[in-house]
């Protein structure tokens, strides 16, 4: 599919203007992620599965920072909690992420831009990366995930990101693009964090597992 | 995928019969290659929606047979004489390819199919689904089998032993399976590998 490219200041307005982007200050940052929440109220869903992918590597190495210092492509925090079907924190939960660099190219040989993740013993979890490339196979930017846990299915899926130029600033109208999304929810909106000499992007992906 | 795809028939068993290697151009994007019984033609399932036989000898296109578009994946029975498709639907399409018709759709996956094989009598056919299911195939009634469960991601690659006895998955999770193909009976799961196998045969 041809998709009409548009330019970086195009797609940050758009995404103002539908919300899918919010600019803020350090000081508001955890009002606007208390907004967000807020307007998400609503009864827990179980996260939709999506695909596994080719790339997946076994052994990758506990870590909760992913980019190096020099590493290309602006700076990404994805956080968020594993939690049963009734939005309950589960307790001895193992997550492991996986995603292109930058370029959009996945690291066969070693494991940059692949971590196990260790979430807190309430089944927070955090991790700071770079936003993912396109890769040159798939539409979309992406992060994959796989979340096990005690008793639980084990959950393999992917985020995308609201802000991606494929969705052209309208997700809800645009994520068939990518024929691989079949969830408008594995599209989550990104806030720009700005601190006074640098910035980031933050993303919020609750993981809710169904029982075994 | 370039407009062009180089086939390299240098180690592989179909090259024994050529005249030592050889590389033919084809103007097409091919997406998987088989050879005909006799070793003559080269069938090639493309991505314009068409199957195209090359002559193995010269790499002239010597027919085209029109199937569907948006076909991800594809397999030929042995020989060449069929080939299975499928693609975004939930359906596995079975083409005659002597006539060009599609003669059979097997239907009961509960989400898209991956990966496809043959058996090397041509009687069976294996699909790895996106629902995370194994399903072995009976081709001549389009009948389903069995149904194995998988691993974690979805299957990536499925192939029978020589003697049909024996399957053989790879899932993304890295994991390797292998099943009594007739009964089903999961008989050993390996996880010795890192990365994904993508073809087996």
């Amino acid at each position: 599919m041809r998709v009409k490219p548009l330019t970086r200041r195009e797609i940050l307005e758009n995404c103002i203007v539908r919300g899918l982007l919010v600019a803020s200050i350090p000081l508001s940052q955890s009002k606007l992620l208390a907004f967000w929440q807020q307007a998400e109220a609503r009864p827990p869903k179980l996260t939709p599965e999506n695909e596994m992918g080719p790339f997946f590597k076994k052994g990758a190495p506990e870590a909760a920072m992913l980019r190096v210092p020099g590493d290309a492509g602006f700076p990404l925090r994805v956080s968020g909690n594993i939690l049963d079907a009734r939005g309950e924190p589960i307790e001895g939960a193992r997550a492991e992420v996986w995603q292109a660099d930058h370029h959009g190219l996945y690291d066969l040989k070693g494991y940059r831009y692949r971590a196990r993740l260790a979430p807190s013993a309430k089944g927070a979890y955090a991790f700071e990366t770079v936003m993912p490339g396109h890769y040159p196979d798939r539409v979309c930017q992406h992060i994959h995930f796989m979340v096990t846990a005690p008793g639980h299915k084990t959950l393999v899926t992917q985020l995308y990101f609201a802000t991606d130029s494929v969705f052209a600033g309208d997700p809800d109208k645009n994520y068939t693009r990518d024929p691989l999304i079949e969830n408008r929810e594995l599209v989550r909106p990104v806030t720009l964090v700005e601190h006074a000499e640098s910035a980031h992007a933050d993303v919020v992906f609750e993981l809710s597992l169904q029982k075994a | 995928m370039g407009k062009l795809l180089l086939v390299l028939l240098a180690a592989s068993a179909a090259a024994q019969t050529l005249p030592g290697d050889r590389v033919i151009h084809l103007n097409a994007n091919v997406s998987i290659v088989a050879f005909s019984s006799d070793g003559k033609l080269l069938a090639g399932a493309c991505d314009d929606g068409t199957v195209k036989f090359w002559d193995a000898q010269s790499g002239a296109l010597s027919r085209t047979v029109t199937w569907s578009k948006g076909q991800r994946s594809a397999a030929f029975s042995p020989g060449a004489s069929m080939v299975a498709s499928a693609g975004q639907e939930k359906v596995i399409n079975l083409w005659d390819l002597k006539s060009g018709e599609l003669t059979r759709q097997m239907t009961g996956n509960k989400k898209k199919s991956g990966p496809l094989a043959f058996s090397r009598d041509g009687k069976r056919l294996v699909s790895g689904g996106f629902d995370k299911t194994v399903r072995l195939w009976d081709v001549a009634s389009g009948g389903l089998q069995l149904e194995l469960e998988d691993g974690n991601g979805e299957p990536s690659s499925v192939a029978f032993s020589p003697d049909g006895e024996t399957l053989v998955t790879a899932n993304a999770d890295t994991t390797l399976r292998i099943w009594n193909a007739r009964t089903g009976q999961l008989q050993r799961t390996l996880d010795e590998l890192s990365l994904v196998t993508f073809t087996m045969a």
